[in-house]
């Protein structure tokens, strides 16, 4: 479904990734893996189109390096971004709606919502409420259910456990587990490597910028060689 | 049939237009009042005051929507002004006032109508112009892109004197607007704002200017509703400046600078840039104070005690309420709400 090659992102004279190429198949959740400053955020910008970049990034076959952020998002890829970035001043439902900008189609919206909320039963309670007064967990649940107003067929999670307290990352990583069993192909940035791991299908391990190791989440899972070599853990 | 079809698909129309009319309540019970009295000093006053509610609406348009602070609404209040002006001052005065005006303006004269149609369409041009060098920039860097159009667009009225007549008045416009006249024209400005402030655009555009990031990445056109946005504000602050032109029949270009673009982004930022309502009632706060605190100046006797003449007190006190106001509410008195989020709280909208 999504196949980078050679992908460099450069910040002025400083590369923040250098040359990676990596690949997600329809259906699949991937990890992309690696400590601070490994260029994993660099990475999913540039898939979005929010940063610059060289090398080719193809979805469905088709080479989308000079599209847009927003046609990249009517082609159906989500990015929802770091930080969770909710509209503080806006309630759950603006959220939602806003999260569909790229839908002309309003009919198909209510539905939308439903699934959003039959996904998330916590902001149907709280449909009304500002999106500032929500819990830090919450508001990770409304930034990913905002990401899927937009009927993405690729979504993009980077760092859903930041600044999450551990029982709260096991309810978000039960919904993630949730989506990717509906059918949703997933690229899931994560520092908390045991998580991600436990999820995805296959991982790349990035570090400095590069790739240093890929396979399958249980093989990386269970070669602790790796795993404290470029993640200190 | 039609029309529910068309509520449903435009669930905000309702509420902004009628919110509108609750916005324009304060402005309109005032200036009846004062029409009421029939003192003409305090109608030419009252005259005054709605051309600002027209402006600082038109500046909320952009401050409000967008983000930042602009410094240039008010070269778009005077090319407004100059521009009707131009098109619709009598040919025989214009032999007398701009006998040198270039592409054959000076034997060129328009019915008032006439004249607002082509000036607004001159301001659509140079806002698209300015528009689409300005949208591209954020932050600070856009509020000193607008200090520079500002002065470029002083010093082209200042020296361009066959034309504008640089320093000199420019006289001789028809003056046929009156108060009841200005009052629908910033009700009809009041409520544009509001429906573009609840569309899907402007809920889009607040969005963006509160997380830029987010809101890109949810595939809003940042940069088109910007633009779109920097338009409808230059087109309204130059009505502003029309309805002033054609009621008072003089214009300068040093009315329309700085201390007239801090008169009206201090009313937007006291009464609170993020609503349409806290225009109003910024314009309506600082116009009345000024008028009281300018008699205050003269020395009069208060309660039997004879004040001394304190000339400039008027500035003075203006600077001061502006501080208490950002001290007390930094986001201004209204803050983010509309009069009618106060009186009916907001049941958003379900579909």
């Amino acid at each position: 479904m999504l196949s980078i090659s050679n992908l460099v992102v450069a910040y002025g004279p400083v590369l923040a990734v250098r040359g990676l190429s990596l690949e997600v198949f329809k259906g699949e959740a991937v990890a992309l893996i690696g400590p601070n400053g490994a260029g994993k955020t660099s990475t999913i910008m540039a898939l979005a189109g929010l940063v610059p970049a060289r090398g080719d990034i193809l979805f469905d076959s088709a080479p989308i390096n000079s599209l847009s952020t927003e046609d990249r998002v009517r082609l159906g890829i989500a990015l929802c971004p770091e930080g969770r970035r909710v509209f503080v001043g806006l309630t759950v439902l603006e959220n939602l709606v806003l999260g569909a900008a790229s839908q002309p189609d309003r009919s198909r919206r209510k539905q939308d919502i439903d699934y959003c909320f039959d996904l998330f039963p916590r902001l149907a309670e709280r449909r009304d409420q500002v999106a500032g007064t929500l819990s830090g967990g919450e508001q990770q649940m409304l930034a990913i259910a905002r990401a899927l107003m937009s009927r993405p067929r690729f979504l993009i999670l980077d760092e859903p456990s930041l600044g999450l307290a551990p029982r709260i990352i096991e309810v978000i990583f039960e919904h993630i587990a949730k989506l990717k069993a509906s059918g949703m192909t997933i690229l899931l940035v994560e520092q908390n490597v045991g998580k991600a791991l436990a999820i995805a299908d296959r991982a790349y391990v990035l570090a400095s910028g590069s790739l240093r190791a890929t396979g399958k989440a249980s093989d990386l899972a269970a070669d602790p060689e790796t795993i404290s070599a470029y993640l200190g853990g | 049939m039609t029309s529910t079809n068309q509520s449903r698909r435009r669930p905000f129309l309702r509420r902004a237009v009628l919110g509108g009319l609750m916005t324009a309540l304060p402005m309109l019970l005032v200036c009846i009042a004062i029409i009421a009295t029939g003192e003409q000093w305090m109608v030419r006053l009252a005259y005054a005051g709605v051309v600002a509610v027209v402006v600082v609406v038109g500046l909320q348009i952009q401050m409000g929507n967008s983000g930042g602070v602009s410094f240039s609404h008010t070269v778009f209040v005077a090319i407004g002004a100059y521009a009707v002006a131009i098109l619709s001052v009598p040919v025989q005065m214009k032999k007398l006032i701009i006998p040198n005006a270039p592409f054959g303006l000076a034997d060129l004269s328009l019915s008032p109508a006439a004249a607002v149609l082509v000036a607004l369409l001159i301001v659509a041009v140079l806002a698209v112009i300015t528009g689409l060098v300005i949208v591209r920039v954020s932050g600070i860097a856009a509020d000193i892109l607008t200090l520079c159009l500002q002065i470029i667009a002083h010093s082209v009225f200042m020296y361009w004197t066959s034309l504008f007549r640089g320093s000199q008045a420019f006289f001789g416009i028809p003056q046929f607007m009156t108060l009841p006249a200005a009052l629908a024209v910033a009700m009809a400005v009041i409520i544009g704002a509001r429906i573009f402030r609840d569309s899907p655009w402007g809920v889009q555009l607040r969005a963006s200017s509160e997380n830029l990031l987010a809101a890109r990445c949810f595939a809003v056109n940042v940069t088109r509703l910007r633009l779109l946005a920097w338009i409808l504000s230059a087109l309204a602050c130059s009505i502003g400046g029309m309805i002033f032109a054609f009621y008072i029949g003089t214009i300068n270009a040093q009315s329309f600078y700085f201390p007239y673009v801090f008169l009206t982004v201090a009313m937007l930022i006291l009464g609170g840039m993020n609503s349409v309502s806290g225009a109003v009632v910024g314009v309506l706060i600082i116009s009345i104070g000024i008028e009281l605190i300018r008699n205050l100046e003269n020395g009069p006797v208060l309660f039997g005690i004879e004040l001394p003449t304190l000339y400039g007190l008027s500035g003075l006190a203006l600077g001061a309420v502006i501080i208490l106001g950002m001290v007390l509410r930094p986001a201004g008195i209204m803050g983010t709400r509309e009069f009618d989020d106060i009186l009916f709280p907001r049941r958003p909208e379900t579909e």
